[in-house]
């Protein structure tokens, strides 16, 4: 009898996104990663958790990098999720 | 962590925009006892209209102010004021907590704000600034005072007035003080929570005027729709074509000149996973501009069409960019177009139309920032940097970026109209709660507002931007402005306000 492949269930993970006016930054299985730009950190992310994939990221920004008085206008960054495949 | 969006709760207890509606929602509900006979706001403090001379030899605290509630008669005017002061310095100090701000320090400042404003609402509720030399309703108050002469700009607008002027000095001539008052100096918070007071005022105008009232939301609606289609391409096309700014730099501009502001600048910014310092500084731009509409615009819109008070409300909506500003501005274009046309026709309109006009298409248009910024993103994501393979965005986004006080607004709007409706035995003791919090509850919150935006705004913030300020200057003077008159035209020529009983 012929048996179905057990279907992969990507890993669901969490990082928070910061900027510091000049870089942004997440802290990526202990280890700090930084870049200017955010889709350059997204593949340095990819690189450091190729061992998890298939995995969703999700990559939340924390609006305290924002100015305080910045905040009371809107209390939203972004949040997306990154796909890492194998 | 309380400044990471995780679920559709986050936030609940820890931003403005829902400490808002909290605030807005616990008057709202306070006000509602007085169905069963309860007067739980009374107490609060309201200014009378005053006359120097009358002072003279005879000071009497109660010739200034007193409490707005029958019921409260008794209570001495300072007796008033001091509870006006614990209840919202207390219940703004469980906000602040919550938000993480530094509760001592705002109080401390929020205590200053409180006086400042006052100060200036007493002394603007003085015949000479306040009093309008016309006959309505029976009665000339200038002529009741046997005033000489007079400023004439209605029982509100000098208060607003010098709540600006006041904040405005301190912030660009004492900025040492204005560095200690900022901590409390919340003009959004203050005014989404005078906006849900308001939904309440629109609940009751509806209930007085229904059909004007469904017009005036679909028709800022449909205006609000225009502005969108319209306003971002030209403005992205001028940043990118004659200015030559880079893509995200232009696109965030094009959402903070011509939407929204503050809040669509930093909504487009993150939707398009812009630095966070293009929002900040397109923001520097946008308070100062703002703030500079708020004095200008309603004293030219009230000038060049006297006879257009609903067209001019819409247009302020559509061309103004923060909802502080706009707000504090269609507060004071109603105050000076109600008085310039009393003074030109004996007619008195009722107040708030003209608010609600410019606030009805400013929500509108804040409603929407969430889906056009997700729209944004989308495009982004699979025309300008494509990246569909690697990334995806939720639907969630268009809900942390949706404005929540507008939920206090609605919940206000359509419990008073479902009174009406439902329960119209209730509606005249359901009023004199009701007017006391849309009354002077959201007169003071709007008071706070003007010497809060005026305390924010330093105008050595523009140093150094010069090119963008001329961009935001073009834009919005011969592109926004123009186009915003014209859809408000359009969709409200003709539109006056009932007439006050």
């Amino acid at each position: 009898m012929e048996t179905r492949p057990t279907p992969i269930v990507p890993a669901q993970l969490d990082l928070i996104l910061t900027h510091d006016g000049h870089r942004w930054a997440v802290l990526c299985d202990e280890e700090h990663l930084s870049n200017e730009s955010l889709e350059e950190l997204d593949n340095q992310i990819r690189v450091k958790l190729r061992k998890f994939a298939p995995a969703n990221v999700a990559v939340r920004f924390d609006l305290s990098s924002l100015p305080t008085w910045l905040r009371q206008y809107q209390s939203h960054y972004c949040n997306y999720l990154l796909k890492i495949t194998p | 962590m309380a400044t990471i969006n995780q679920n559709w709760r986050s936030g609940m207890l820890s931003t403005e925009d829902w400490w808002a509606v909290w605030l807005g929602l616990i008057m709202f509900i306070a006000g509602l006892a007085t169905i069963w006979g309860i007067d739980l706001v009374g107490w609060m403090a309201k200014p009378n209209g005053w006359e120097w001379t009358n002072l003279i030899g005879e000071f009497a605290w109660n010739k200034l102010i007193g409490p707005a509630g029958a019921a409260y008669s008794g209570l001495h005017a300072l007796g008033s004021l001091l509870v006006t002061y614990a209840v919202f310095a207390g219940l703004l100090a469980v906000g602040a907590y919550f938000q993480g701000l530094d509760v001592k320090r705002f109080l401390a400042g929020f205590t200053l704000i409180f006086l400042i404003t006052w100060a200036a609402w007493i002394v603007g509720s003085e015949a000479h600034f306040a009093a309008i030399d016309a006959t309505a309703g029976g009665r000339n108050s200038y002529q009741s005072y046997g005033l000489s002469w007079g400023l004439q700009l209605g029982a509100d607008g000098t208060s607003y007035i010098f709540c600006l002027a006041v904040g405005l000095m301190i912030a660009n001539f004492f900025k040492g003080f204005a560095g200690y008052l900022k901590e409390a100096a919340k003009p959004e918070w203050f005014i989404k929570t005078a906006i849900v007071y308001l939904g309440i005022k629109l609940g009751i105008m509806t209930m007085e005027a229904t059909n004007f009232a469904l017009e005036l939301v679909f028709a800022g609606a449909a205006a609000a729709f225009v502005a969108y289609m319209l306003f971002w391409p030209i403005v992205y096309t001028l940043a990118r074509r004659v200015f030559k700014l880079e893509r995200d730099l232009s696109a965030v501009l094009a959402s903070g000149i011509s939407i929204c502001g503050v809040s669509a600048a930093i909504a487009t910014a993150g939707a398009i996973r812009a630095k966070p310092t293009i929002p900040v500084t397109v923001s520097m731009l946008v308070v100062i501009f703002a703030m500079i509409e708020l004095v200008v615009l309603p004293g030219v819109y009230s000038a060049i069409a006297p006879d257009q008070p609903i067209v001019n409300g819409a247009a302020m909506g559509m061309t103004v960019k923060t909802d502080g500003a706009d707000a504090a501005a269609g507060a004071l274009l109603d105050e000076l177009m109600i008085a310039r046309h009393v003074q030109e026709t004996g007619e008195l309109w009722q107040e708030g139309w003209i608010l609600s006009a410019a606030l009805l298409t400013k929500i509108w248009i804040d409603v929407f920032i969430g889906v056009w910024a997700f729209v944004l993103a989308l495009i982004w994501m699979y025309r300008v940097e494509p990246r569909t393979s690697q990334i995806r965005i939720g639907f969630s986004e268009i809900w942390f970026r949706f404005p929540k006080f507008v939920i206090g607004y609605f919940v206000g709007w359509l419990s008073y109209v479902g009174i009406a409706v439902w329960f119209p035995e209730n509606i005249a003791d359901a009023s004199v709660g009701a007017d006391i919090v849309q009354g002077p509850m959201r007169k003071m919150m709007f008071m706070l507002t003007f010497v809060s935006i005026g305390l924010i705004t330093d105008f050595s913030m523009l140093k150094g931007l010069g090119r963008l300020v001329l961009l935001y200057a073009i834009a919005l003077g011969l592109i926004i402005a123009p186009i915003a008159y014209l859809v408000a035209y359009l969709f409200h020529r003709g539109m006056t306000p009932p007439l006050a009983s």
